[in-house]
């Protein structure tokens, strides 16, 4: 159902004519944006409450810096150029992963000379012991008359205990670190809280461009760029796998869904009407005919078909409200 | 003698720990070391609060050491800096002391300022915060102190008082003249 609410949004983008034209979609709506802004803003402290995250404090600083971050996302820097724009204004302090460098080395290397210390401590410390004997004799409590007999602890299981133990600490800290901490962070070029969904994507048209054959990649392909605000791409990866569409009615509203936000209204109903002619009941193709109805004025139509549509995803579901609301819009216009 | 020396090194790093627990605690967590001294102060371009037809760019003191405070009629530190400010300013005609009215409505600002006096040779108003993002302003006040060059000598988080004026800024003053 999540596709449905981001091809809904992407169609309320594109509808021309609609109330919703009128006003741009909120940044926040973008649904790549608040991703990234996301993935950015977990590894940054927030300086007011600093125990928490830029992405989870609600102080009024952190607020201004999401929407700083927003605009610098919106006017396409990459992730390393906004972090250092909040470097260079706050410092290393707002990077809950700092770089490794002069000022930070003892953050970095304390943990280990202080683990390195106990160690040598310990071992010069046992060594003493097991020469003296492994118990001393002011150790062991007197004797009562009837306790039972101390059993004396083999030597070498006790040393062998202690060499265990020896490792087993520090290689449990290294993977507990290895799970809960970010080696790469070592090296501040490595710091990248998120991959960029633009390199990404890139890379994947492609591979698929030296690969063609595979429908599964190219309908991946397509949806990333229906999610980035990119329709025109999103046909063009659709077209590449036009003998699967044909085959699957919910295959068919993405293309015309892309079809229709990349401003082909024509080419979106055929591929509409195909589905409906099959016996579609995908809420997603009866809802783009509801839309394209709307499109061509025809409200009745469109009431009709966002009435099924309503049907089956449930008047309180999030996307039964979202209808419901296109449906108020067009019961208005038939006034 | 051998068992005194074992005896001493626990002790040892006990009083390590306990001097670095104590400066620890001297020290105020809050305070965030700004990597904008030594660099020149970002630019600007704000209405003035008191007359907005008028504008103000740090580029106008080129040539000059001036003060540039962050303050906002809704920070209550502002108002137990405020005194030391009005004191400062009579005291040292010749540094002009810049008020940066933060995240501020104009009528509010207009009115503390009426009520409790105004230090400031003027103040720009930065109403949604972004100059102040550029400066890395975390906590109001905040108090930079930029030389003739236009760099950003030294940064003050949290009210001023007269010992600050007296042992850091004055001293530096006196440096940058």
């Amino acid at each position: 159902m999540k596709g449905l609410i981001k091809y809904l949004v992407a169609l309320v983008l594109v509808t021309s004519s609609g109330v919703y034209a009128a006003e741009a979609l909120p940044l926040a709506q973008n649904p790549v944006v608040e991703t990234r802004l996301n993935a950015i803003s977990e590894n940054l402290r927030c300086l007011v409450c600093q125990n928490e995250s830029l992405a989870g404090s609600r102080a009024d600083l952190a607020e201004d810096l999401r929407r700083e971050v927003r605009h610098l996302i919106e006017s396409g820097r990459s992730d390393k150029e906004i972090i250092d724009f909040l470097v260079s204004r706050y410092g290393d302090y707002v990077l809950y992963d700092p770089p490794f460098k002069s000022s930070t080395l003892l953050l970095w290397v304390g943990p280990f000379l202080l683990l390195t210390g106990g160690l040598v401590g310990l071992v010069l410390f046992l060594r003493r012991r097991s020469r003296q004997g492994l118990v001393d004799e002011e150790d062991v409590p007197p004797m009562q008359a009837n306790a039972a007999p101390v059993v004396p602890v083999p030597r070498g299981t006790g040393r062998w205990l202690v060499w265990l133990i020896m490792v087993l600490i520090p290689l449990g800290g290294g993977l507990v670190y290895l799970n809960v901490g970010n080696v790469a962070a070592l090296n501040p070029a490595n710091v990248k809280p998120a991959p960029d969904p633009n390199v990404m994507v890139a890379r994947l048209q492609a591979k698929l461009d030296a690969n063609p054959d595979d429908p599964a990649g190219w309908q991946l392909l397509a949806r990333a760029y229906m999610v980035m605000n990119r329709p025109e791409d999103a046909v063009k990866a659709f077209s590449h796998i036009q003998p699967e569409i044909k085959k699957q009615p919910p295959l068919m509203a993405d293309y015309a869904e892309a079809l229709a936000a990349a401003g082909d209204l024509k080419g979106a109903q055929i591929w509409i009407n195909n589905a409906l002619k099959q016996g579609s009941q995908d809420p997603k193709v009866l809802f783009l005919a509801g839309g394209l109805a709307f499109e061509g004025a025809n409200y009745k139509l469109a009431i009709q078909y966002w009435e099924r549509v309503i049907k089956i995803v449930g008047p309180d579901s999030q996307e039964g409200k979202f209808v419901q609301e296109n449906m108020a819009e067009a019961k208005a216009r038939l006034k | 003698m051998k068992r005194f020396w074992w005896f001493l090194i626990p002790l040892l790093v006990f009083a390590v720990l306990v001097f670095f627990l104590a400066k620890g605690l001297t020290k105020d967590p809050s305070y965030v070391p700004s990597p904008l001294v030594g660099k020149p102060a970002p630019t600007f371009d704000l209405p003035q609060l008191q007359d907005p037809k008028q504008r103000f760019a740090p580029e106008d003191l080129k040539g000059r050491v001036w003060l540039l405070n962050v303050w906002a009629s809704w920070c209550v530190s502002c108002r137990a800096e405020h005194p030391v400010l009005i004191d400062f300013a009579r005291t040292h005609p010749d540094v002009p002391l810049i008020g940066l009215d933060y995240k501020d409505q104009r009528p509010d600002a207009l009115a503390w300022l009426k009520q409790h006096g105004n230090p400031y040779v003027l103040s720009a108003f930065d109403t949604d915060g972004r100059v102040g993002i550029d400066y890395g302003v975390y906590g109001v006040p905040e108090t930079y102190v930029i030389d003739q060059a236009g760099i950003i000598r030294y940064k003050h988080v949290g009210p001023l008082t007269t010992e600050v004026v007296n042992k850091l800024i004055d001293p530096m003053l006196k440096g940058l003249k």
